[in-house]
């Protein structure tokens, strides 16, 4: 990509540039420490789901092409 | 079949075992009350190191035959444990990347899924989007193809199309829980110990750098507590309305009117007026760059003169503002909790 305007010098611009306005954030603070809990009882057994464990399980997909996505990569 | 975490961290233990340590030990740690940071990587074309990877945590048998979001080009994705911070996110990341000897941030060859619990709303969604585009440390200009997954078309008559976009909802799978959630209950600051959702997630697809996870993470926290009316929701509300402030500020109020996440309502996806939205974020953005450059090379005979802020400055000045404040109520939190 190309952008300029009449009588200045053109600028090439790739695909993917680094963010001119971005400054790397100061150092993280330490994380606090857990403060005290105030964990009301109904909210614990409501939400309290024995099957549930996996989340984001970790597991591995394999696919060989977008079109046949059960295929091992070989 | 899955692999366990610990499966996980004594493959990477002797390439990084301090790192590998510090993980074990903190991984379901929570901090500042952000929220969990789930992470699945996307390898674009082959990987002799992603494969004995793999290998180590149990080979093939570990194929699933359920289908996952994947990227459509991604030859292997991984899905990695969810674990309690963007800090434990980056280390695992950092990890892997010794393992493989090469790097996984800023690598054209690796995408990055950064999941989020919580299903946020089409607005919502919408801000994370925009200012994830804009608080990156890379801008980057996309194609349709960029963005097409492996759900973006569901063939198999599941209705879970979810189209083409950077951010798209879970695709119906778990959601580890147990992780804590800074909630409040009349008014009062409380501590969940499971996340209050079921499976919900928001993922931002394209994510390259450990700047894009602090940034997703910080956005992913604000706007999940703003619609779950959790404990951060008061500062979601306001960088809900900051983000629409400076949108409206540069003409761009318009591109929040599409939708900018499939609603995931088994319907198949329009993609046109979410890409023309987003072409049109993306020649603003890339103008921004092309006046900055300018002016860096002019900076000579500028010196001393005033300078307009334009939408990437502004967007990264609300980064800040927002996470210095969350980080400074959250010590005034923790001195309170101690006396």
């Amino acid at each position: 990509m190309r952008a300029h305007q009449p009588g200045s010098t053109p600028i090439d611009i790739p695909e993917t540039v680094p963010n001119p306005a971005y400054t790397p954030a100061p150092a993280p603070e330490r994380a606090p420490t857990k403060v005290p809990e105030k964990v009301p009882e109904k909210v614990i057994s409501g939400i309290a789901d024995a099957t549930s464990n996996g989340g984001l399980n970790p597991k591995l997909l394999i696919s060989g092409s977008p079109f046949d996505r059960r295929a091992p990569l070989v | 079949m899955a692999y366990t975490v610990e499966d996980l961290l004594s493959v990477l233990h002797p390439h990084c075992p301090i790192k590998v340590d510090a993980l074990c030990k903190n991984r379901r740690r929570v901090e500042h009350g952000l929220t969990t940071v789930g992470l699945k990587i996307h390898c674009l074309g082959d990987n002799r190191e992603l494969l004995n990877f793999i290998e180590a945590l149990g080979g093939r048998s570990e194929v699933i035959a359920n289908r996952f979001y994947a990227h459509a080009r991604a030859s292997v994705t991984v899905i990695l444990p969810p674990v309690g911070s963007a800090r434990s996110a980056i280390l695992l990341l950092e990890c892997i990347e010794k393992y493989f000897g090469h790097p996984i941030f800023h690598n054209p060859r690796y995408q990055i899924q950064v999941c989020s619990p919580c299903r946020l709303d089409g607005p919502r969604a919408a801000i994370l989007a925009i200012a994830f585009y804009l608080g990156s440390d890379v801008l980057r200009r996309y194609s349709l193809d960029d963005l097409t997954t492996t759900f973006s078309e569901d063939t198999l008559g599941h209705h879970k199309h979810r189209g083409r976009r950077i951010v798209l909802y879970d695709g119906e799978g778990d959601l580890d829980r147990d992780f804590e959630w800074w909630d409040l209950e009349k008014d009062r600051f409380s501590i969940l110990p499971q996340l209050p959702f079921s499976k919900e997630r928001t993922d931002v697809l394209t994510c390259q750098s450990k700047t894009d996870i602090e940034n997703i993470n910080l956005m992913a926290t604000l706007l999940s507590h703003h619609q779950a009316l959790a404990y951060w929701q008061h500062l979601g509300r306001r960088f809900v309305a900051d983000v629409e402030a400076l949108l409206k500020r540069h003409l761009l109020q318009g591109i929040l009117e599409v939708s900018w996440v499939h609603p995931a309502t088994g319907e198949r996806a329009d993609d046109t007026q979410f890409f023309s939205a987003l072409q049109e974020l993306m020649a603003y953005a890339f103008e921004e760059y092309a006046r900055l450059e300018k002016v860096r090379r002019n900076q000579w005979w500028r010196q001393g003169t005033s300078d307009r802020s334009g939408i990437l400055e502004e967007m990264q000045a609300l980064l800040q503002h927002y996470r210095a404040e969350l980080l400074a109520e959250s010590g005034r939190l923790l001195q309170e909790g101690a006396t």
